[in-house]
């Protein structure tokens, strides 16, 4: 279970010896989160040790929909963190096979989640990360843009993602000789 | 790969692609990727190959000057890349051009390896003091150069 970090805000509740905090979401939904986990993100962390959250932490930059995946990634990773501390083999340094596997896992639960997402929770999700400071899962939504693009041609990766090319016959004639060298020409 | 000149998506062909399954729908869509911070942007490049990041400069003028401002630039070449094939041309250029401004915290070289036959020491020293005179804030150099 999540250590005791010492004496927190009056609002962290507890659910089954568990401390949990409440978050609202910009649309008004509340979602209670365990305290281990709202630590992943440095944002909540440090609203958590400065107290005084009675009533919750509002969340006016994240809906609903988002924050609900937001709370799924930390809850599974301050889970996955817990049981390699609590593990009795890993502290023994013994069992690499076991902590690598677990990894892997890990990586594969994220990549789920976010090859599971459209295009516009997608974005959702990497400026929520990024508001909440969650560098784990914007490195995992960040890293799932750049796969989306990855070996296509500028022509698919602005079809995808609805980029407008906005240059003129002149300035595209004029990138073409300047960046050369970065294409196979 | 070539360069590819065309003009922008119609609104009317605009699909909304999921991210994973592959699915379309024929619905008009905002261009949400273009719209992030300069910083978020630069965090995805984190993920791609630095030529990658260089060829972005043509999706649209947002996309222009964005890879030289990126904070990091990994030469590093992976053998089932599709890196340009003058690569040593490549880098020589990316390290040398004149809008790579961003600045230099960390500057790594790992000792070139036998295969290195495009690229020498002197090769490299001009290319570190190019990056200081630039600002670059990292570069990691490693050996495979080779293609």
């Amino acid at each position: 279970m999540a250590a005791e970090k010492g004496e927190k805000g009056a609002a962290a509740k507890e659910v089954a010896g568990e401390r949990m905090v409440t978050l609202e979401s910009s649309d008004g939904e509340e979602f209670h989160m365990s305290e281990a986990a709202a630590q992943l993100s440095t944002l909540l962390r440090h609203v958590i040790e400065g107290g005084g959250i009675d009533n919750g932490i509002p969340l006016p930059k994240v809906a609903a929909r988002t924050l609900e995946k937001v709370i799924m990634y930390c809850e599974k990773h301050a889970k996955a963190a817990a049981k390699s501390d609590s593990d009795p083999s890993a502290a023994a340094g013994s069992s690499s096979d076991n902590t690598a596997a677990a990894s892997e896992d890990l990586e594969k639960w994220d990549r789920k989640l976010v090859n599971g997402l459209s295009q516009d929770a997608l974005f959702d999700l990497i400026v929520a990360a990024d508001y909440l400071v969650i560098d784990g899962l914007l490195d995992a939504t960040c890293r799932k843009v750049a796969d989306m693009m990855k070996g296509k041609t500028p022509d698919e990766i602005r079809k995808i993602f609805n980029i407008l090319n906005d240059f003129t016959k002149e300035e595209e004639e004029e990138m073409r000789r300047e960046y050369a060298w970065a294409f196979d020409d | 790969m070539p360069l590819k000149v065309i003009s922008g998506c119609r609104s009317t062909e605009r699909v909304n692609h999921l991210a994973g399954s592959g699915e379309e729908e024929l619905t008009p869509r905002v261009d949400r990727l273009s719209a992030l911070s300069d910083a978020l942007l630069h965090h995805i490049m984190l993920f791609m190959e630095v030529w990658e990041v260089v060829r972005m400069c043509v999706l649209s003028q947002r996309w222009r000057d964005l890879w030289a401002s990126a904070p990091c630039i990994d030469v590093r070449v992976r053998r089932y890349s599709d890196a340009p094939r003058d690569f040593a041309k490549f880098v020589h250029c990316l390290l040398l051009i004149g809008e790579v401004l961003a600045l230099v915290d960390t500057l790594r070289r790992r000792s070139p390896s036998e295969d290195d036959e495009d690229f020498d020491d002197d090769d490299v020293k001009m290319w570190i003091c190019n990056a200081i005179k630039r600002k670059a804030r990292v570069i990691q150099l490693n050996g495979h150069l080779n293609l």
